[in-house]
């Protein structure tokens, strides 16, 4: 291929920029629900003369637009959890309507959230720590080809593509949760630490192909004279169809679980396939153009 | 209070954070209830066990109007939560240097608060006894003889070794701050459902055919290596998931779906390896060694890296995320294994014969002539 990628690396990281601020102003403004596993909610129980059917339940109350998860219980009853501030005598109603009859009993309380405010701070805390010794392990690994550029760039570099891609992926979900009742509980907090692991992978298979052309390129006292623009367009050339190939086929594995995956988890699945995407591109189109940008800073 | 309660409950019930259970608060009326699901326990006396109902430890005091007949307790407010670690240990005989049996004791070590409090309490009431109990029950009253400072304490109480090293973890692992009791136990439906199940394995199926199918258009008879070692993973993974106390949760199936992921990535990173090294035309072996070793290094930093955040959210996050960071983390490292140790052995099984071997590739074998 005959392709200058880096030629296009500007525009590339610009587009990048582009869909960040997008993703913050989205989130900002139209920010998805919480999850009752952040709110709590309310949980109603009813019994009836037989089992009902959760499943017609469930269908029902789809139809009605009232999101609640339903689950059988002992004794022909079953379990229902509603976000905070649904209707109860919408949902008792519906619950008189099944065909198992009207319920014998039932009865409501207020349930609390399962996922505490302390997930967020810890969160935050651990996505610092991460990034740290991120910073400080890829530092590390890359110490030999500290010439042209600090190996503390690279590192620096994963972090940058790291960030990019949670904050693309969570304004992708934002995106979704316009247009559907997606929200943000566990499932999406275990995504976007997913997409987190897949980044750094991407990101670390793309440097290493620098690295390596890097050292070869050194002269026999480790000085570099060449053209760092040219090592890195050599090593992304070199990359990007093994790039490709690695995330197509954890892309495939995803889709699979998307369009076949049961509902439930069809949001999770969907969130880290954005995640894949946006990781595959940043690793190949803002990772290395960065690079080669922070090189040419230094020589200047 | 009750969320501090919630908390304690489920890192009791949830040791590593793989297993899928929910406790949540409930508030019905001025009543407050705990609902613990504990899936796969089907038997009550099981749930209740795990749960391990209380035990609330609380130190209390002689009230002076008290009489022989009757003594009255008065409340000091130390109780179990101020409990910071407790360990099992033992006292006397041999221990402590003389002869006979030594005794199995629980020493505590209370929090900051706790300890100024111990303090306080010994300080003012030296000589009188210290009525300790256990989930309600006097296990021992201790004479006060000074001031104790530093916030440590033994409890003993005639225990049995398992007995005080069981109770050494319930109060390690936070005594509870009110005492719970049981009141109502139901059997409950998957949330998820075995329809949910199904379908999830059903898509995981078609995934790794579809994966296969890439793989083997792409590598054609040279997918065969990986596909075998991605076998191999999968079954391993499985194992381990057989072996550990794992209820395959959300969370837990992420972690692992990332480190199949990182898997995935190590074989095509060796195969694209030597398929460039074959490009070149050199032998099949030279481009086996070559391509495994050019691959080493990116497979490595990539693989300590995932070790590097597993390990990371394992230690900081909450249990929730606990269970994510360990099925990654295992993952890796197992996938790491097989890519850097399976993975060569059984791609060593594909070479050509020993006198093939020296051919280069432009003469060709059937193995590497499919490989590119």
């Amino acid at each position: 291929m005959k392709i200058n990628f880096l030629k296009y690396g500007k525009a590339t990281c610009l587009v990048s920029a582009i869909l960040a601020v997008f993703s913050v102003a989205l989130i900002l403004l139209h920010p998805p629900k919480l999850g009752i596993d952040f709110t709590g909610g309310v949980s109603v129980k009813a019994w009836y003369e037989s089992a009902p059917d959760v499943l017609a339940l469930e269908n029902m109350f789809k139809e009605e637009g009232i999101p609640v998860s339903i689950q059988g219980i002992s004794s022909n009853g079953v379990l229902l959890i509603g976000e905070v501030g649904s209707n109860v005598e919408d949902i008792k109603s519906l619950l008189g309507q099944t065909e198992a009859g009207t319920p014998n009993e039932i009865t409501e309380s207020f349930v609390g959230p399962t996922l505490g405010k302390e997930l967020v701070s810890k969160g935050i805390t651990a996505f610092i720590i991460i990034a740290i010794s991120l910073i400080l392990f890829v530092a590390y690994a890359f110490r030999k080809v500290s010439v042209p550029i600090s190996s503390f760039s690279y590192g620096f570099v994963v972090i940058v593509t790291l960030f990019h891609d949670v904050l693309l992926a969570s304004g992708a979900y934002a995106l979704v949760a316009l247009f559907s009742p997606a929200q943000i509980d566990s499932l999406f907090v275990v995504a976007l630490l997913t997409v987190m692991g897949l980044s750094v992978n991407d990101t670390i298979v793309v440097f290493d192909r620098v690295r390596e052309n890097l050292k070869s390129a050194y002269d026999g006292e480790g000085k570099f004279s060449g053209s760092f623009k040219d090592i890195v367009e050599k090593s992304l050339k070199e990359t990007i169809w093994r790039s490709f190939t690695t995330s197509f086929a954890v892309i495939l594995v995803l889709l699979a679980l998307v369009v076949f995956g049961p509902d439930s988890t069809k949001m999770f699945s969907l969130t880290i396939l954005f995640g894949m995407i946006f990781g595959t591109y940043s690793s190949l189109f803002v990772a290395s153009p960065l690079l080669a940008m922070l090189a040419e800073r230094k020589i200047k | 209070m009750l969320n501090s309660l919630r908390e304690i409950i489920e890192r009791r019930v949830n040791l590593f954070g793989v297993s899928e259970t929910v406790v949540r608060t409930e508030e019905a009326g001025d009543k407050y209830k705990l609902i613990v699901a504990l899936p796969g326990v089907t038997d009550v006396e099981e749930a209740k066990a795990t749960i391990g109902e209380t035990p609330t430890l609380e130190f209390k005091l002689i009230d002076p109007s008290s009489t022989e007949e009757q003594i009255k307790y008065i409340e000091t407010g130390l109780k179990g939560d101020s409990i910071e670690t407790a360990r099992l240990d033992f006292a006397g005989g041999t221990q402590a240097g003389g002869f006979g049996q030594s005794e199995a004791i629980v020493a505590v070590v209370f929090n900051e608060s706790g300890a100024q409090l111990f303090k306080e309490i010994t300080g003012s009431h030296i000589g009188e006894p210290l009525a300790i109990f256990l989930d309600g029950e006097l296990i021992s009253a201790p004479f006060i003889r000074d001031q104790i400072e530093g916030g440590e304490a033994v409890i003993s109480g005639g225990f049995t070794v398992d007995g005080a090293k069981e109770l050494a973890g319930r109060l390690s692992s936070g005594a509870l701050p009110v005492p719970i009791e049981l009141t109502s136990v139901e059997a409950v439906s998957a949330p998820l459902g075995a329809r949910v199940i199904d379908e999830g394995i059903k898509a995981s199926i078609i995934g790794t055919i579809l994966l296969s199918l890439f793989l083997v258009l792409r590598y054609r008879f040279g997918a065969l290596p990986s596909l075998v070692s991605l076998a191999f993973y999968l079954v391993s993974m499985l194992w381990l998931f057989k072996l550990m106390p794992v209820t395959l949760t959300a969370a837990g199936i992420a972690g692992f779906v990332i480190s199949f992921a990182v898997a995935i990535d190590a074989n095509i990173l060796v195969s694209e390896r030597i398929r460039e090294e074959l490009k070149k035309g050199v032998t099949f072996k030279d481009a086996f060694i070559l391509g495994f070793k050019r691959a080493i290094p990116s497979i490595r930093d990539a693989t300590l890296a995932a070790i590097v955040t597993g390990l990371i959210l394992y230690w900081f996050g909450s249990l929730f995320i606990q269970g994510f960071a360990l099925t990654l983390t295992l993952g890796t490292i197992v996938g790491v294994v097989i890519s850097l140790l399976v993975f060569p052995w059984i791609l060593g099984l594909f070479l050509p014969s020993d006198s093939a071997q020296g051919k280069s590739t432009k003469e060709g074998n059937f193995y590497s002539k499919n490989f590119l």
